[in-house]
């Protein structure tokens, strides 16, 4: 007898030998709280929702935003807004509904294929949020040089010296930073939180997708 | 939940534990980590145990969940990280039938279980347990034919670790 065999007589021998678990110790544990991945997953993305919605309400009471309602261009901005309440509700509602099918009856696959999908969701919904960023400030941009007093006046001034050209290229170089850097930390973020987080669950995950290739 | 239901699933999982002392045994390398792995398939089986309806036995029902925690939702807690390794097969050695050459076999073999990758333990344990390729394929969402393939390849896996 050799090799896994040898193990199974082994296994066989001692499967009563574990210090036993009493019914009063089994009460205790039910009574305490799980430090599961898809807690955590859950706990994590709650606030990532509740970030990014705090983050577009905090923008529109901000300075800026104020000063933007003397532009007069709502029929620019209402859309973007009521985009956004749209876009959170859609997402909200799929990640929702994707977390409720976790359920650790499944098959090891599908459990693990149903919190990928959850986190899928929040993924999805970040992303949207960078692009929109994105497609947002050039739009601010756009605005504020077409529509800003201070700015308008700015630039003549400096087209009548020939240098027009530099406030645009600065402007727009500000812009790009800002966002770099605004990507840049959430790209570290993500890195640094679900890099620790669901490492083992994707190499899981791969192993088992291998094995049925 | 109810009292009964409580009571009727602490009784069952008292009587079964042992299917997850097994896991544990396999899944974790120290006393604290076995303690708290236990404890997180306890709740696991627990917030289960409303959907539990009796169409299967409890405990293929708790292989399968237990299995599910080790593999996927279980997070290894920083709390817990445990500086005594605990040698898994010290208590199992009984002397009158000690064979030196079989014991080091079988302590090289959980030695090289435990180098297996968290799919390739689950596919040992339920070898260990005499599960049938049908279950197999089951509790980890892959077909039959698959499960055998991998099986074999464990087994040469395990021989290489044993004899590089």
């Amino acid at each position: 007898m050799e090799g896994l065999d040898l193990l199974k007589k082994d296994w066989k021998k001692n499967e009563n030998s574990f210090q036993q678990v009493s019914e009063k110790q089994i009460y205790k544990m039910i009574h305490k709280s799980s430090s599961s991945i898809v807690k955590w997953i859950f706990i994590i993305s709650l606030l990532e929702f509740a970030l990014w919605s705090i983050l577009s309400f905090c923008m529109k009471d901000s300075e800026v935003m104020q000063k933007f309602e003397s532009y007069h261009v709502e029929h620019i901005m209402l859309p973007f807004t009521i985009i956004g309440y749209f876009v959170l509700a859609y997402f909200f509602f799929h990640f929702f509904m994707n977390y409720r099918k976790i359920s650790a009856t499944d098959s090891a696959r599908v459990l693990i294929s149903n919190i990928i999908k959850t986190r899928k969701k929040v993924y999805q919904y970040v992303w949207f949020n960078i692009i929109y960023g994105i497609l947002s400030s050039i739009i601010v941009t756009y605005i504020q040089l077409t529509h800003d007093k201070d700015i308008i006046e700015m630039i003549n001034q400096y087209d009548q010296n020939g240098n027009g050209a530099i406030i645009y290229a600065i402007y727009f170089f500000m812009v790009i930073v800002f966002m770099a850097f605004f990507v840049g930390l959430i790209w570290l973020f993500y890195r640094l939180i679900y890099g620790i987080l669901l490492k083992r669950l994707y190499k899981n995950y791969e192993e088992l997708k291998k094995i049925d290739l | 939940m109810s009292a009964n239901l409580e009571q009727s699933f602490v009784q069952q999982l008292q009587a079964n534990q042992n299917i997850i002392h097994k896991i544990c045994r396999l899944y974790t390398s120290g006393e604290d980590e076995h303690k708290d792995l236990f404890q997180e398939i306890t709740i696991q089986l627990w917030k289960a145990f409303p959907k539990f309806r009796g169409e299967s036995k409890f405990s293929t029902w708790a292989y399968r969940v237990a299995l599910n925690t080790a593999i996927t939702l279980y997070r290894k807690s920083t709390r817990t990280v445990s500086t005594t390794e605990y040698d898994t097969t010290k208590h199992f050695i009984k002397e009158e039938d000690y064979n030196y050459e079989e014991e080091e076999q079988i302590k090289l073999m959980y030695k090289a279980v435990q180098q297996l990758n968290d799919i390739e333990k689950a596919l040992v344990f339920m070898y260990l347990e005499d599960k049938d390729y049908e279950e197999i394929s089951e509790t980890l969402g892959i077909s039959e034919v698959n499960a055998r393939v991998k099986m074999n390849r464990i087994k040469g896996k395990l021989k290489k670790i044993l004899n590089p």
